[in-house]
């Protein structure tokens, strides 16, 4: 997944015929004020925070980025500092598309009170509206969309209009969410996305050549990603690789359940492939946390064990002082992989908790 | 008996002619797993396996009667294997694709709904009835057949529950694998209701994942079931998820981690295991 900061969720938007107010990175400013300053950043809350500032001209607007642009907000650096010109508002009002796992459709999120945190709205208070995959968004449901926002005033037909172009934009930028709030009605009855929320597909990168992501995780997790596995870091003592998301959760789980503590965990995601050379690069990225104790647990039905004991091996000879490990074998060729590992004098084992509770042992250096 | 696949099935493998598809092809004509045919565009009229290559789904199931598909085909390529094998009036496919963009997985879903199929996946490990059919990724020497049914997000999980309930004697009906992605066609509770209508089954092991709230329409049916179901959901001690935003909070409604769902279970009367390894004992007790 892809999270597009505001500015960034704007110019898709905008891109896609929906209006927003004329805005500028800092140190650039738009051609006129009165101005709003706001902080980009991922976090929530970033009003709360002070990271959002109104301005009355270029001499205060620069004043405010300045101030938002040194803010840690929920931990997070300020990334850019974005300045808008000031929206006059009338309504503010809450619209969403998103992916819905559970239904597998898109649901469009309605509420005629938008502005403030939509966790803050009762639930009852927000319209959802299904959209059938097989039929596309349809001219039925963008109008009972528009009655909710509209109220069947003046705006409904640009509000309508929107809505089109935010799920033609949902559709063709493969987009898991487009959250819109506040969409406001400004005094002179114009309708105008005021922040943006948008959440991109990571796995629809085909679809659209030069998508990357924003770097969001550790050093290690964004090393990881470049390697073509999944890394999450923690604080304690085993890194750990296995294959699939199910057995990565399961190691976690085993592991602590049976007092150890984790480093970090990667998870393979197919890398098998990509042969011992490539797996040896990552198990040297783990040993760059430094985890007391290096645990695989490798359990392949399908594809050949030889090549991850390989890339074990590979890594281990490389450096000098690795850490101890255990290597849990079971499946396809774990005899010969087990012989590849033999030289290397490593806690070998077919047993998954085994292979934890020696982990645990050896990073409590009572092994 | 078991349910899904059996002796009975028709299986084509779309992407017959890749790497994948190749290594399925040639396993399953090893154990006796009914292959019929393959499709891969361009190279009908050739062999895999011994088995024919067709251009296209329709010419295979003209052909062989084909009614399931394992495809493993590139991500590229998935939306329009599906819409195809669908539209030639497969019953069952398995996409083992990983990487399906998701609102792929959206349409493909509908689809296969619309046109009253089965679809498992994205991401699907597969499915197998040990002894009969095999279309996943789990090797017909690992499991045994019995009568115990497996149903799970996670391909690799499934192994370990294999090898528990094999600890305690007991082997397997058949194994359906729901594909680890957001969006899948098949929910735990349509297995769930296949697995009681199905003589051959006298308990379910019921594997689930932090995120989304399928769990909870698996454990809706559950309690509609007379025979035992056992929970496992794995990621007990896994890191808030990040993978939904703002408006995900909401659409998601109660708790949806891992420790929520095991306390749901659990709070329905079901047993549920701390640990992947603990399924054999667990269902040893209550069958």
């Amino acid at each position: 997944m892809i999270r597009l900061l505001e500015h960034e969720g704007k110019a898709l938007l905008a891109r896609h015929g929906i209006a927003i107010p004329p805005g500028a990175l800092f140190p650039a400013l738009p051609a006129a004020g009165p101005f709003m300053v706001k902080a980009q950043v991922f976090q929530g809350g970033r009003g709360k925070a002070g990271g959002i500032r109104p301005a009355e001209d270029a001499a205060g607007a620069r004043q405010a980025a300045a101030a938002i642009g040194a803010l840690a907000i929920g931990g997070e650096r300020v990334r850019a500092v974005y300045v808008e010109q000031r929206l006059a508002v009338a309504r503010e009002l809450y619209l969403a598309l998103q992916l819905d796992r559970d239904l597998g459709q898109v649901v469009i999120l309605a509420c005629e009170e938008g502005g403030v945190e939509i966790e803050a709205i009762p639930h009852e208070r927000i319209r959802r509206f299904p959209v059938d995959p097989l039929i596309g968004l349809q001219g039925h449901t963008i109008a009972a969309v528009a009655r909710v926002l509209g109220g069947g005033g003046t705006a409904d037909a640009a509000i309508a209009d929107i809505l089109r172009r935010a799920y033609n934009a949902l559709i063709a930028e493969d987009a898991e969410l487009i959250e819109i709030n506040p969409l406001v009605i400004t005094a002179d009855g114009v309708v105008i996305a005021a922040d943006a929320k948008v959440l991109l597909d990571e796995d629809a990168a085909f679809r659209h050549p030069g998508r990357k992501s924003i770097p969001d995780g550790t050093a290690f997790e964004e090393a990881a990603r470049a390697l073509g596995v999944i890394g999450i870091e923690f604080q304690g003592d085993i890194a750990a690789m296995m294959n699939g998301a199910g057995m990565t959760m399961a190691t976690l789980d085993q592991v602590i359940a049976r007092g150890g503590s984790i480093r970090a965990l990667v998870e393979l995601h197919g890398a098998m492939a990509r042969g011992p050379a490539h797996l040896a690069e990552i198990v040297g990225l783990m040993l760059t946390l430094r985890p007391r104790v290096l645990l695989f647990n490798a359990y392949f039905q399908f594809r050949n064990l030889e090549t991850v004991a390989e890339g074990i091996a590979i890594a281990l000879r490389a450096v000098r002082d690795a850490p101890p490990a255990v290597v849990r074998l079971r499946g396809v060729n774990a005899e010969g992989a087990r012989r590849i590992l033999h030289p290397l004098g490593l806690f070998v084992t077919e047993d998954f908790d085994m292979a934890c509770l020696r982990a645990i042992a050896l990073a409590r250096g009572d092994a | 008996m078991a349910i899904l696949v059996g002796h009975e099935s028709r299986i084509l493998i779309q992407g017959i002619t890749g790497g994948t598809g190749r290594s399925y092809a040639e396993r399953m004509v090893r154990h006796g797993t009914p292959l019929v045919g393959g499709v891969a565009p361009g190279r009908g009229g050739q062999t895999v396996a011994g088995v024919p290559v067709f251009d296209t789904v329709a010419e295979a199931v003209e052909a062989t009667g084909a009614d399931c598909a394992l495809s493993a085909v590139r991500a590229e390529l998935a939306l329009d294997a599906m819409f195809e094998a669908f539209a030639a009036r497969i019953r069952l496919a398995v996409l083992y694709t990983e990487g399906v963009p998701v609102h792929d997985a959206v349409r493909m879903r509908a689809f296969a709904r619309a046109k009253g199929g089965l679809l498992f996946g994205p991401n699907s490990a597969g499915v197998i009835s040990p002894g009969r059919a095999n279309l996943a990724d789990i090797a017909d020497t690992a499991v045994q057949p019995g009568r115990i049914g497996i149903v799970s997000k996670s391909g690799t999980l499934t192994y370990e529950a294999i090898d528990s309930l094999a600890a305690q004697g007991l082997g397997v009906s058949t194994v359906a694998c729901l594909g680890g992605d957001p969006v899948v066609g098949v929910g735990y509770a349509e297995v769930l209701a296949l697995f009681e209508a199905d003589a051959g089954t006298d308990a379910v092991v019921l594997i689930g994942e932090p995120g989304g709230r399928m769990e909870y329409a698996g454990l809706e049916q559950a309690r509609r079931m007379g025979k035992p179901v056992v929970a496992y959901i794995t990621g007990q001690h896994a890191p808030a998820e990040k993978r939904m935003g703002h408006a995900g909070a909401i659409a998601g409604g109660a708790d949806v981690s891992a420790p929520a769902k095991l306390a749901a279970f659990r709070a329905a009367g079901f047993v549920g295991c701390d640990l992947v390894t603990d399924l054999g004992e667990a269902v040893a007790r209550l069958v």
